[in-house]
């Protein structure tokens, strides 16, 4: 990275607020009809808008990927639109942050923050590449049957009886990796999209999750019991390798990584999970501590991005140690090529994907779950 | 007694931000965040009011640090001036605003008051200079509290001196500011 764009990066991180609350002064100064509606005009809820974006605009800049930036702001667009905003507020509200910018920043950082907002501007006024999302479930698929069965009754808060959906799919004929991959994960991924719609609160959001969480111990409970009963084959014989799957600080989404920790043990890995928002210092020490052949690590957002760089800088530092890194999560999903920048060794989209690249990075060929 | 000696901040981090140096800005925020915030409390009506302008000091910060020349001003004295200058514009700005209340308005009166201390730079320079001939432990003290933003108490606490005796060293060193500006003048 560049001293320029890091410093450009940091300067918006760290006066983040001040640059939004000028832009939500200039919006609501520039647009006198929206600052007299109660509902859209509020100062506040315009400045926590822009503050985010700034946040946004300061990763792209710091992991030098413009498309990042472009990608949130199609995202926010899609959120504005599903809660009835207007997404022209959100491009005007924009245009204000850029003149803000490009009079306040310092000249050596004007270029570059106004280059990435011009350009995600630009892919703003596009027409859409992709259809308005809708459920990727559909109802005549078994396996989407029993995802829409099982997150219906978590949602009505009968855990029991999600429970009861899963079990009896995995004493049925499925195996337990397809439990995860095929019910609860979908199930997972639905309740994001329609969060994103705004058809779900966040505390749905956590009940499901909640949900999961549950069945996902059971599932973990369950398999080791009947292994050891000798009821069923191991899934895969143990190799002595091991690895640490966490999120980085300031991620505190740990479902992903706990499904993750999941699929390495069930494919004979000695799989030690931290969870979530784990810093940087303390998952170096536990790579050491754990003498771990693999580091799993997970960045929900862009904005995540920066720390999951630290984390990778602070493991690399440890003396003597060869451990491979791999990293996931959405927030490296807008930039195929980050996670190389960022000093990791490989990048999965899946859980699957992520137990056969971490055995080749570790030199195990190939590792079915 | 002996009074601890005030290190001397490295003068570098406003040249650094001006040449675009990353980790200078959290540097600064390091350096002089408490003495904005001293001077910014001081002014606000609130305290979320000063957290507002300390950010918006640290924006005009960010964009003049080029501008920063070491023969002129020191980096305190940089830094203080533009955050005074930011407040009187916010309490200006405020002022405007149809619900400014009559509290706003005594303190943008005692700011304005400043504004003229602030904006007399020749006798901004004479002051420092006639700071710069007192003894170390008066120079010590008024630094501290001007520059700083620290309390009698807070620089009693630094010098390791008792509260009466701070309060003396900085009375008696601003009352020979005060004569040496009345004599040149």
């Amino acid at each position: 990275m560049s001293e320029s764009t890091s410093f450009t990066a940091e300067i918006l991180e760290t006066s983040a607020s001040a640059y939004a609350g000028c832009a939500a002064h200039l919006f609501l100064e520039q647009n006198p009809e929206i600052a007299d509606e109660s509902s859209r005009g509020d100062l506040r809820t315009w400045k926590s808008h822009l503050t985010h974006r700034v946040l946004e605009l300061s990763a792209a800049v710091g992991a030098e990927e413009p498309a990042i930036f472009a990608a949130r702001l199609q995202w926010a667009g899609k959120a504005f639109d599903a809660r009835d905003m207007k997404t022209r507020d959100l491009r005007s509200s924009l245009a204000c942050l850029r003149e803000v910018l490009a009079e306040e920043l310092p000249e050596i950082a004007r270029e570059t923050a106004t280059s990435y907002i011009d350009s995600a501007l630009d892919a703003f006024d596009q027409p859409p590449s992709k259809p308005a999302m809708g459920s990727g479930l559909d109802p005549a698929n078994p396996t989407d049957r029993l995802a829409l069965q099982y997150l219906q009754a978590a949602l009505e808060g009968d855990s029991p009886h999600a429970v009861d959906i899963v079990i009896a799919a995995t004493e049925d004929s499925l195996s337990v990796q397809d439990a995860y991959l095929k019910i609860l994960l979908p199930a997972q991924q639905e309740v994001g999209r329609l969060w994103h719609t705004g058809d779900l609160r966040i505390a749905e959001e956590h009940l499901v999750t909640t949900t999961t969480e549950r069945v996902m111990s059971i599932l973990a409970y369950r398999s080791t019991a009947l292994a050891a009963a000798g009821s069923v084959a191991l899934p895969s014989t143990a190799h002595g390798k091991t690895v640490l799957s966490a999120t980085v600080a300031g991620n505190t989404h740990h479902l992903a990584v706990r499904v993750l920790a999941d699929f390495f043990e069930m494919a004979g890995w000695r799989s030690i999970c931290l969870g979530a928002n784990v810093p940087p210092s303390d998952l170096a020490t536990a790579v050491v501590y754990f003498d771990a052949d693999l580091l799993m690590l997970s960045a929900a957002l862009s904005t995540q991005i920066k720390m999951a760089r630290q984390t990778i800088e602070e493991v690399r530092q440890l003396p003597d140690r060869t451990t491979k890194i791999l990293v996931g999560g959405s927030g490296f999903n807008d930039a195929p090529e980050l996670w190389q920048r960022i000093g990791a060794d490989g990048h999965a989209l899946t859980a699957d994907s992520a137990v056969t690249l971490g055995a080749q990075l570790v030199g195990l060929g190939s590792s079915d779950p | 007694m002996s009074a601890k000696p005030i290190e001397d901040p490295s003068p570098d981090i406003l040249a650094r931000l001006g040449e675009g140096d990353p980790g200078a800005a959290e540097e600064c925020l390091d350096r002089y965040g408490a003495m904005v915030w001293s001077l910014a409390r001081r002014f606000s009506p609130s305290p979320s009011d000063a957290e507002d302008a300390v950010q918006e000091i640290f924006l005009a910060v960010w964009k003049n640090a080029a501008r920063f020349d070491p023969a002129k001003a020191s980096e305190p004295t940089f830094i203080n001036m533009i955050a005074r200058r930011r407040l009187i514009d916010l309490h200006r700005h405020k002022q405007r605003r149809p619900e400014a209340t009559s509290s706003e308005l005594e303190l943008e009166t005692m700011v304005d008051q400043r504004s003229g201390e602030i904006e007399a730079r020749a006798e901004m320079r004479l002051a420092s200079r006639a700071i710069k001939d007192l003894r170390q432990v008066e120079r010590d003290a008024i630094l501290l509290s001007t520059y700083h933003g620290m309390s009698h108490r807070e620089i009693s606490q630094n010098m390791d001196l008792p509260l009466g005796t701070v309060k003396t060293y900085i009375r008696r060193g601003l009352n020979r500011v005060r004569e040496q500006l009345e004599t040149i003048g």
